[in-house]
């Protein structure tokens, strides 16, 4: 087994609605896919990821940093974590210009803050959107932009939920080759999560599959959705 | 819990039904502000007599009469002047003014005012910086201030340090809350338990101000002129009067 | 036409406005995201001023800034008279009889700010204080504008409260509405129906920016 420097375990009980979730994962460097159905929690380990949940009980630590732990009553709100977090909706500032947007959370000189966003929106190729507004963006558009913004930063981990949520296919591979580039470069862990199979094929890697907030199997993305290739494969010779 | 359609139906109906019936027993007053101490105990007695019920409206005497003379529904309209009460009959709603007490102007400070001991002097004083006063331009006891500061010559003097109060009952509010060092008011208000615990008065000179004369009408196409006329009556009898003097309202059938 | 009145109406519009938008943004903000168990209450209580009767509202303000109540004997010693029958005084009264009219709008346009953006913000780094200035702020503008001309026709249209606390001092607390009232009382009716319709025009002239605004927020 990798030891690996980022994990995260989280343990909590939703008082209304009586849901448990008891996940933990190792966060090697490099993509770590969680799949699941609606409801089975992926989003509630991602938000207690970023510190927008505090949860129960549980450990969070990345890269040597304890965000969480809660043991020895360790709590770090989202604003004092290094996270890169894309939600399912994009969630750009409407008030902002993209390039404002992608300069969202850098404190840097004048001088770095323009080069950095330089830098990021390249990586994307949304530098032509540069002074748009993000209510002018097509959906592709948005989540580059998303995207840019919130590794612009340099995060110590990268969360995405269900971040091609919407887009085609090709869209999606346009994307995801940025993506790698920077991840493979980095070496940040990226935890995505989603229940699209087509989606968790394209992210591919090690795929944790969880259920009703529990894990339920881990492997590689062949073997896990080796179910679904069946069916698809007979959908499409009949 | 649903009522039932008719149970609401007899209570309408009851409702209506009361108050119809106590519209016919009960006389409804217009009264000038400065009353406002003295009538609750005169009326408790007329109601004992008459077994009439009363309901009053204090305000300020030119309030007062807008109102009537935009049709407001009074029987009996007791103000704080001749004036006024003479609107009323200029507008043809009733017979000439009657006068059925007088009023008495005084200053009047609390007792841990700046002004205090108090005298006439006080209005001279460096430590009067504010004095309450009622609209000289709508209140007959507004105008005898403002008429004894003349006599006094202290008008250019007090012009600064006078707070304008909408009625007399206002103004006296003003000095007994402490917002003003002083003020002038009638003595019904300064006769009062309340003010004789809280401060002091001195009785301005009757020939520094005009006499208030406080002035009556009874609206007679109103449909309780009768009750009107009966109260009227009662005010002006001689055992009533004698009351009003205790009150702080000197009498007029002396 | 009594310029000095216009002057004052104005003018104690104007600060009003002002002052409350200022203390008025934090409390909305709280009440919109707040956790404590205090918001009920404090809801509750910055909602008042809507009920209670204005003259009422100037009583309790007439004896609270006067020197028989505490605070009113502390302020009263600190500046050397009561405040009430002066202009600041008049301010305090109109901002707290316009309350609810800031708080109200400001805190639902705060509250319809999405979550997703102040989440977002936050795990880009901002915490509340500039969560609020940099997301809640610049999306609010519509809702802060129009809180601001209901605040200002609210106070321009005040009339209790002035009466109970103003004295009617020409050029500090004489403000148009006390002239009309004064008018009307000396059977002057030209010069009040005049009068009047000065403040109506202003009224409508507040509505109109606060309608303008409000269909400008739909359209975004």
């Amino acid at each position: 087994m990798i030891e690996s420097r980022s994990y995260a375990a989280v343990s909590h009980r939703f008082a209304s609605s009586n849901f448990e979730l008891h996940l933990a994962l190792d966060l090697i460097p490099g993509w770590n896919v969680l799949f699941g159905p609606s409801g089975s929690g992926k989003t509630t380990f991602l938000r207690a990821a970023t510190g927008l949940l505090r949860p129960d009980s549980g450990l969070v630590r990345v890269d040597d940093e304890v965000w969480f732990d809660s043991e020895r009553g360790i709590f770090l709100p989202p604003e004092r974590r290094n996270s890169g977090y894309v939600a399912q909706r994009p969630a750009l500032f409407p008030h902002l210009t993209v390039e404002e947007n992608v300069a969202f959370g850098l404190r840097l000189t004048p001088a770095d803050t323009s080069h950095r966003t330089a830098e990021m929106m390249d990586l994307f190729h949304c530098s032509h959107l540069a002074s748009r507004r993000p209510d002018e963006l097509s959906g592709g558009e948005q989540q580059r932009v998303a995207l840019a913004r919130a590794i612009a930063r340099r995060p110590k981990i990268l969360l995405l939920d269900e971040p091609f949520r919407g887009l085609d296919f090709e869209l999606r591979d346009a994307i995801l080759s940025d993506l790698e580039s920077w991840v493979a470069a980095s070496r940040t862990p990226v935890l995505a999560v989603s229940h699209d199979v087509v989606e968790i094929c394209q992210l591919g890697a090690q795929v944790t599959r969880i259920a009703a907030g529990r894990v339920v199997d881990s492997g590689p993305a062949a073997t896990i959705l080796a179910p679904y290739r069946e069916r698809i494969l007979r959908r499409l010779e009949s | 819990m649903r009522i039932p359609s008719r149970v609401c139906l007899l209570f309408a109906l009851a409702f209506v039904a009361t108050s119809v019936l106590s519209q016919s027993a009960t006389v409804r007053v217009a009264a000038a502000a400065d009353l406002q101490p003295v009538l609750p105990g005169v009326l408790a007695d007329f109601e004992k007599q008459t077994g009439k019920h009363v309901e009053v409206s204090y305000a300020s005497s030119s309030v007062l009469a807008t109102q009537l003379l935009n049709g407001a529904p009074f029987d009996l309209f007791l103000s704080a002047d001749m004036g006024f009460a003479q609107k009323a009959t200029d507008a043809g709603l009733a017979d000439p003014p009657l006068e059925y007490a007088e009023g008495t102007l005084v200053l009047w400070a609390r007792k841990d005012s700046p002004v205090q001991p108090l005298s006439l002097d006080s209005l001279r004083s460096s430590k009067l910086h504010r004095l309450a006063v009622a609209n000289p331009e709508h209140a007959p006891y507004g105008r005898a201030a403002r008429a004894a500061i003349e006599h006094m010559n202290l008008t250019a003097a007090l012009h600064p340090k006078l707070v304008v109060a909408e009625n007399i009952a206002q103004a006296a509010l003003y000095a007994e809350t402490g917002n003003t060092d002083a003020g002038l008011i009638s003595l019904t208000s300064a006769s009062t338990d309340k003010f004789r615990s809280e401060g002091s008065y001195i009785v301005v000179p009757r020939d520094a101000y005009p006499p208030i004369a406080q002035g009556a009408v009874v609206l007679k196409h109103s449909p309780g002129a009768a009750g009107g006329q009966m109260l009227l009556e009662f005010l002006l009898s001689a055992a009533q009067q004698k009351q009003f003097a205790q009150h702080g309202l000197q009498p007029v059938n002396k | 036409m009594d310029f000095e009145a216009l002057g004052v109406t104005l003018r104690l519009a104007i600060v009003t406005t002002l002052i409350l938008l200022v203390v008025a943004m934090p409390l909305a903000w709280w009440l919109a995201h707040g956790r404590s168990r205090w918001r009920a209450a404090v809801e509750l209580l910055t909602t008042l001023p809507l009920v209670l009767p204005p003259t009422v509202l100037g009583f309790y303000l007439l004896w609270l800034l006067g020197p028989l109540s505490a605070p009113g004997l502390v302020l009263t010693r600190w500046i050397g008279h009561p405040l009430t029958f002066t202009f600041n005084g008049l301010v305090i009264g109109s901002v707290i009889y316009s309350l609810p009219f800031a708080v109200q709008p400001l805190r639902a346009g705060f509250s319809s700010v999405p979550l997703d953006w102040l989440d977002t913000a936050a795990t880009l780094g901002a915490n509340a204080r500039q969560r609020f200035w940099r997301i809640v702020l610049p999306s609010s503008r519509l809702a802060i504008a129009g809180a601001g001309a209901l605040v200002f026709v609210h106070t321009v249209g005040e009339f209790g409260v002035v009466l109970m606390l103003g004295g009617n001092i020409p050029g500090a607390t004489r403000t148009l509405s006390l002239v009309v009232y004064d008018q009307v009382q000396d059977f002057r009716y030209a010069a009040a129906n005049l009068t009047s319709l000065l403040l109506v025009a202003i009224s409508l002239l507040g509505l109109l920016a606060i309608y303008v605004l409000r269909m400008r927020g739909r359209r975004d």
